[in-house]
């Protein structure tokens, strides 16, 4: 039996799963987590960045 | 007296009823008729004398939608409609309508039986083709089929025949009765249906048949045939029709979900680019009372995600850290927060635990740059609280993996109910 038969009835389907598919494999392989990174930063206008932290001491 | 009239295909008998003249179209082997003028149904053979057997009643004349002596084409076979029976189930009261269809070239005929506005196709076969077994509750599997398939029993029941026209080869009212009983098995499309009592057993395949393609292949009207009510036990919904193709694509997609991040991993396995240990320590400068760390810097070599691993020495406390990932070069940080909290004891004999002194963060798509952590800690210990810190890139990012199961599989699971609902209709 052809491991395709009948795959012409789930074309819709087929299509939907295959651009989640291509949004998984981006997102793998640019290391982008789809949903819940941890990042809570919020980029403004100005470009300027805040967060939820109490301001921030760097080098 | 039979009196074939030589014009080819078929002859006449005349009905010891009334006298109308009867065609018949298997001159060979019939020997049953039911007049469709007056109800007689009666026994001729050869040229033996008419013995009437019974009368049907004037009250349960069911008029057939194809003509008795109609031809149709039906899986490349010439048929003629020869006989038309009404049966009914001596329990339930439901009453279905049979189309003999006489092929000379056939052993046996092949039945078209209609129900509610349903059709299905049998034709009689020998037991010796296959084996029904039992394989479970009203489940049958049927060996000697290519490949062995497995049956639901749909119904079993005894039938009286209220009416009759035409010709058969047998006689249909020895089958009247409690003594015969009729399975029926199901596999939609197909159907097997076996016919017992003390001296003989019949056994049909069958499989539905569309009204469409009755009409076409007889050349009546749709609106000649009884119109469909309710639900065809064997026809297949159209969803119904996607499960197997469904079922084979869900499988290969859920193969390549998982083989893609192991393909990913190959070319950029996740590696541990930073690991220190700090212990906290008084501020009373800060907001917080606790001095604020900060790392020494670390490359992250490649753009992409980033796994923060932070473990406590925290023991029945808990703490709160503040981190920022910030690039040297660009100033732009990426800020979370992490909550720890670690209780344990012992309690009615019993040790017991609550939370965990370590957890993890991810950050994705981070560019390729230096970069180094503050980390602002807060706790209200009294006591000097070790942190460890890992950080790993090209982290491998399960929750997308579970993300796309997940979406793969809505599909499939609303066809799973839908096909629940549908047997649990069929079969109550």
């Amino acid at each position: 039996m052809n491991y395709f038969e009948g795959f012409q009835k789930i074309k819709y389907y087929i299509i939907a799963v295959s651009v989640f598919f291509a949004v998984y494999v981006w997102a793998g392989v640019t290391g982008t987590r789809l949903i819940g990174d941890d990042n809570d930063s919020k980029e403004e206008p100005n470009g300027k960045s805040h967060s939820s932290g109490n301001g921030f001491y760097h080098k | 007296m039979k009196t074939p009239n030589n014009i080819g295909q078929h002859a006449t008998i005349k009905c010891p009823g009334c006298g109308v003249e009867i065609v018949y179209y298997d001159v060979q082997e019939s020997a049953y008729y039911a007049c469709s003028l007056c109800a007689t149904y009666f026994k001729q053979e050869h040229d033996d004398p008419a013995e009437v057997i019974k009368k049907f009643f004037p009250n349960e004349v069911a008029t057939p939608s194809i003509p008795l002596g109609s031809t149709g084409v039906i899986d490349s076979k010439t048929f003629t409609v020869v006989g038309f029976l009404q049966k009914r189930d001596t329990n339930h009261e439901a009453t279905w309508k049979e189309y003999l269809l006489f092929n000379p070239k056939l052993d046996n005929y092949h039945v078209l039986s209609e129900y509610n506005g349903h059709w299905t196709l049998l034709w009689h076969t020998d037991l010796s083709d296959f084996r029904i077994f039992p394989a479970g509750f009203s489940t049958y599997e049927i060996r000697g089929t290519d490949p062995t398939r497995t049956f639901s029993q749909y119904t079993t029941y005894s039938f009286e025949i209220p009416w009759a026209v035409g010709e058969f080869d047998w006689n249909i009212t020895a089958d009247e009765g409690p003594h015969m009983e009729v399975y029926e098995f199901i596999d939609p499309p197909a159907i097997i249906v076996t016919e017992e009592d003390a001296v003989k057993k019949d056994c049909y395949w069958g499989k539905f048949i569309d009204r469409t393609e009755v009409a076409a292949a007889f050349g009546v009207s749709m609106s000649d045939l009884p119109p469909k009510f309710g639900k065809g036990v064997l026809e297949i919904p159209k969803f119904m029709e996607q499960s197997r193709p469904l079922q084979r694509f869900t499988l290969l997609i859920l193969g390549l979900i998982v083989f893609v991040p192991m393909i990913i991993s190959m070319f950029s396995p996740a590696t541990k680019i930073f690991a220190a240990n700090y212990t906290t320590s008084k501020d009373t400068t800060t907001w917080s009372g606790i001095h604020p760390i900060v790392s020494e810097p670390f490359e992250v070599k490649k753009s992409g995600a980033l796994n923060l691993t932070f473990q406590t020495s925290i023991d029945n406390d808990w703490m709160e850290l503040s981190v920022s990932l910030v690039n040297n070069s660009t100033g732009k940080t990426y800020n979370f927060t992490k909550v720890f909290e670690y209780w344990h004891g012992y309690s009615d004999g019993e040790s017991w635990s609550e939370g965990d002194w370590e957890d993890d963060a991810s950050l994705s798509d981070i560019p390729k740059g230096v970069y180094h952590l503050n980390i602002y800690p807060y706790t209200e210990s009294a006591s000097p609280i070790n942190l460890g810190v890992i950080v790993e890139q090209n982290t491998v990012l399960y929750s997308n993996l579970i993300i796309m199961v997940l979406l793969v599989l809505i599909y499939p699971w609303i066809l799973h109910i839908k096909k629940s609902a549908h047997n649990g209709e069929l079969f109550g």
